[in-house]
């Protein structure tokens, strides 16, 4: 087997060992960078939306007490200006969903699906902390979603989900009595879930993993046919060419050729004496032949 | 001594009126639109700041709306096309306003106020209410406080009175009982002017300027007639009869003059000359 073929067949072992390990050990990094930043992200939303909810809290809707007397505002109510909030914000990444899943609301579209009811219970029974990280199958994939509850900490809240008689008539005309009363102070009536399908953040890795594997492998190209050239140049080339011409005299063939070279590199070293082993030996044989 | 001390009260109270009638009993604060003030039988522009006093008569304009910071602390916005009486002050009544017609939004503050309808008074001590009036017929809402409801007779006596408590909505028909709800209806509030729904800002600090009054226009008869016909005509023909010097005013009257005995006297004397006595 050719010099050229051995070393070929090492280097692009070497390289496709490589290119496997690096391969693994990027797909690993990037899908779990992938799956943090996407939980950044959901928590800066998550704290985005809670934002939301004080600001109408504590400023709009004391400036809408006295309109509720009218009419009701949903927007006086937290829940309603976060999830608002969180729309507006949708129309610039629509990936993301927002819901103050709740057990018994006033707003219909608050209420809690089975997997979220499910998640309030954590909640409520203490089996989970401040914040429940998972993932769920839906029809569009697999989602990640972010869940924080949410409790009644305020004595604004029980001016609308107390009693029916002391809810705001105009509340009532909109949601109607049947729904959203009975909380208590310190219970907890739902979760704020963010919720962000999979197929975004694994499709955000896989697309830097090929980037990056795309650039490791024509890296690993380069290398492979420059270190081919200069293989060829360097080595192969002159060291064939030092076989051909020592063959020859080694024939009796004295007119072979020179063994010449520009180079002060191993090869040119090796030339050089060969060259002198060639003249020797001419000597030799004139003085044999003398 | 006794002669001394009653010149002195005397003094005083003349004092004290030139002084109210310096002030008003109230400053206009908000004006939008053009609102106007009618003040004998003269129409003014209306500015922020002016003074209003007893008997002016305010007009929102259509489309505009006006709001008056009272001495005592309350504050009325007239909006929606409303026409407001500022009744002269009584023994009993200090302070009195007369719906005439519009949308009229009232917070009132203690000693309080009361509104005058065609129909009924409203006695508020404390608190705020919105209130709609359209010739004899006329609604209101308790939004915060609550209100005694004193219905007039015939003769605009005081008749039966009923409390209205917050969050509480009355209507009473051209010819018909109240009716009562204990929410706003939606209609009421589709109809109201929008601003209604937030309270009444305060904003007397704000008026400090005390602008000239701009003169607008001399009454006409059109206008004049709905106060002629009213439970008040006899002041009302006596604070307009100014206006008979106007031969355009004159002439408009001319065919309702039988309505106005003491102005057909003044304009027709020769019909009630004394007729020559019979020769004996």
């Amino acid at each position: 087997m050719k010099l050229i073929w051995k070393f070929n067949l090492v280097l692009l072992g070497i390289f496709l060992l490589g290119f496997v390990i690096a391969g693994y050990i990027s797909y690993r990094a990037l899908q779990a960078n992938a799956r943090e930043e996407v939980l950044q992200n959901a928590r800066l939303m998550m704290e985005s939306a809670l934002s939301s909810r004080n600001y109408t809290t504590t400023q709009v809707k004391p400036l809408l007490a006295n309109q509720l007397k009218y009419v009701f505002l949903p927007q006086s109510v937290p829940a309603y200006a976060a999830t608002e909030q969180f729309d507006e914000l949708r129309k610039k990444h629509p990936d993301y969903t927002y819901k103050e899943a709740t057990l018994n609301p006033s707003n219909p579209r608050n209420r809690a699906a089975d997997w979220e009811a499910d998640v309030v219970h954590m909640f409520r029974n203490a089996v989970a902390g401040g914040e429940v990280i998972g993932e769920r199958d839906t029809p569009g994939g697999r989602s990640l979603y972010l869940a924080r509850p949410i409790q009644v900490k305020s004595k604004a809240c029980l001016d609308c989900h107390s009693t029916v008689e002391a809810a705001p008539k105009t509340m009532i005309d909109l949601y109607g009595a049947a729904n959203g009363f009975g909380w208590k102070m310190e219970e907890v009536i739902g979760a704020q879930i963010v919720s962000v399908p999979m197929a975004v953040p694994v499709a955000r890795a896989e697309k830097t993993l090929v980037a990056f594997m795309g650039s490791l492998a024509l890296v690993f190209v380069a290398i492979f046919v420059l270190l081919n050239v200069m293989l060829y140049t360097m080595v192969i080339r002159r060291v064939t060419q030092l076989a051909g011409i020592a063959d020859q005299v080694s024939l009796g063939n004295m007119d072979a050729g020179e063994f010449k070279s520009k180079s002060s590199d191993e090869i040119g070293v090796l030339t050089e004496a060969m060259g002198r082993m060639k003249a020797s030996l001419v000597q030799a044989m004139k003085m044999l032949n003398a | 001594m006794t002669c001394s001390r009653n010149w002195l009260f005397l003094g005083l109270l003349l004092v004290s009126g030139v002084a109210l009638a310096a002030t008003g009993i109230g400053t206009v604060t908000l004006v939008e639109g053009s609102p106007r003030l009618l003040r004998g039988a003269t129409w003014y522009k209306l500015a922020a700041g002016v003074r209003v006093d007893e008997a002016d008569i305010l007009a929102a304009g259509e489309g505009g709306q006006m709001q008056v910071a009272f001495a005592n602390g309350s504050r009325a916005n007239l909006a929606g096309g409303g026409l407001l009486y500022l009744v002269p002050a009584s023994r009993t009544i200090p302070l009195a306003l007369a719906l005439h017609s519009g949308w009229l939004k009232l917070d009132a503050k203690t000693p309080g106020l009361r509104m005058r309808t065609e129909s009924f008074d409203l006695v508020i001590a404390e608190g705020a209410l919105v209130a709609r009036a359209e010739a004899a017929r006329a609604d209101f809402f308790i939004e915060s406080g609550r209100a005694r409801v004193i219905e007039l007779t015939r003769k605009g006596g005081d008749g039966p009175a009923r409390d209205a408590k917050r969050g509480e909505y009355w209507a009473k028909p051209d010819d018909g009982a109240f009716t009562t709800a204990d929410r706003v209806p939606k209609a009421f509030v589709q109809a109201m002017p929008r601003h209604f729904t937030d309270r009444l800002p305060a904003l007397a600090e704000k008026a400090k300027a005390k602008p000239a009054l701009v003169v607008d226009h001399e009454i006409t008869y059109a206008e004049a007639q709905p106060w002629l016909a009213g439970s008040d005509r006899a002041v009302f023909e006596r604070r307009f009869a100014s206006r008979l010097r106007d031969p355009e005013f004159r002439k408009a009257v001319e065919p309702d003059i039988a309505h106005y005995p003491v102005w057909d006297r003044r304009l027709h004397p020769d019909k009630y000359a004394p007729k020559d006595a019979p020769a004996k």
